[in-house]
């Protein structure tokens, strides 16, 4: 199974690294959408379905708290595996996150950091050709 | 300055470096002279415990290799300069995002704003009237860096370990 994914972080290069990540697994990835803000992550959820959401905290117009309560309102969404991947440090607001389901990933990362979480959260591993 | 504030800035700086962008800290260059050097920076400020502003710089020609070994580019002439600035914001969200609760500890809460780039590209002597708390130098594989903390508050280092 291929894994649509949706990237939602402010800054280009960080959309940039974890692609380049996804790429470096052996994880089956599908559709890869890019959003810039939380409200543009909503807009692409109404419009394509994802399996995996990475997101970012701290970002303009909706941040990444916010979308996360929307996207958890939402009961088609409401169990889809969310990453943070974020610079937060506050384990307290680590907390309440991993509290809604999110799995975080501290920045910076490493590819096996990101492929280990795809692959503990989703179940979903490399499929050997036949 | 504050021999432990500079301490744990250094170590929070050089470990993003390396591990953001693949850039080594060196021996310091006693010769070097930074009067020559065109600086790009860039800042973020927070708010929380206490309040300041992290700014970041380094030499201008080390702006497309950070962003291209950032995002694994072959050619750092492929990466678009608004990517290359994009970069050096995020470098300086990292350092300050992993600076904090090194400061502070992990139970401390801070809102970390979304980072500028310096106007003139180095940092300042002075951002909102106040000094810096720490301002160190960094001579990295691929050219000098600084990095600074302003905060109007007396700061302590209370996390035992980064």
């Amino acid at each position: 199974m291929a894994l649509n994914i949706l990237v939602v972080d402010d800054s280009s290069v960080v959309r940039a690294m974890i692609v380049k990540c996804l790429g470096l697994t052996d994880i089956p990835i599908g559709e890869v959408h890019q959003a810039g803000d939380g409200q543009q992550g909503l807009n692409v959820l109404g419009e394509h379905w994802v399996d995996l959401i990475f997101a970012d905290i701290n970002m303009p117009v909706m941040n990444g708290e916010e979308m996360i309560q929307h996207i958890r309102a939402q009961a088609q969404y409401d169990n889809v595996p969310i990453i943070v991947v974020s610079t937060e440090g506050s384990q307290t607001r680590i907390e309440r996150l991993e509290k809604q389901g999110v799995r975080f990933i501290h920045k910076p990362f490493a590819p096996e950091t990101v492929r280990d979480v795809i692959r503990e959260i989703t179940g979903v591993c490399h499929e050997p050709s036949a | 300055m504050n021999p432990p504030l500079n301490d744990t800035l250094r170590q929070v700086a050089e470990e993003t470096f390396e591990s953001l962008a693949f850039m080594f800290a060196m021996p310091e260059d006693e010769d070097a002279d930074d009067e020559q050097i065109a600086w790009v920076g860039a800042s973020v400020e927070f708010v929380g415990p206490f309040t300041g502003t992290v700014a970041i710089a380094l030499a201008e020609p080390m702006l497309s290799e950070l962003t291209a070994n950032m995002v694994g580019a072959d050619d750092p002439s492929d990466v678009p300069p608004e990517q290359q600035t994009d970069g050096l914001k995020e470098l300086a969200n990292v350092v300050c995002g992993n600076l904090l609760p090194a400061l502070a500890g992990a139970e401390a809460l801070f809102d970390v704003r979304a980072p500028v780039l310096l106007d003139r590209g180095e940092i300042p002597e002075h951002v909102d009237g106040l000094n810096p708390a720490s301002r160190i130098r960094l001579c990295l594989d691929s050219g000098p860096a600084e990095v600074a903390l302003f905060t109007p508050e007396p700061i302590v280092v209370v996390a035992e370990t980064l």
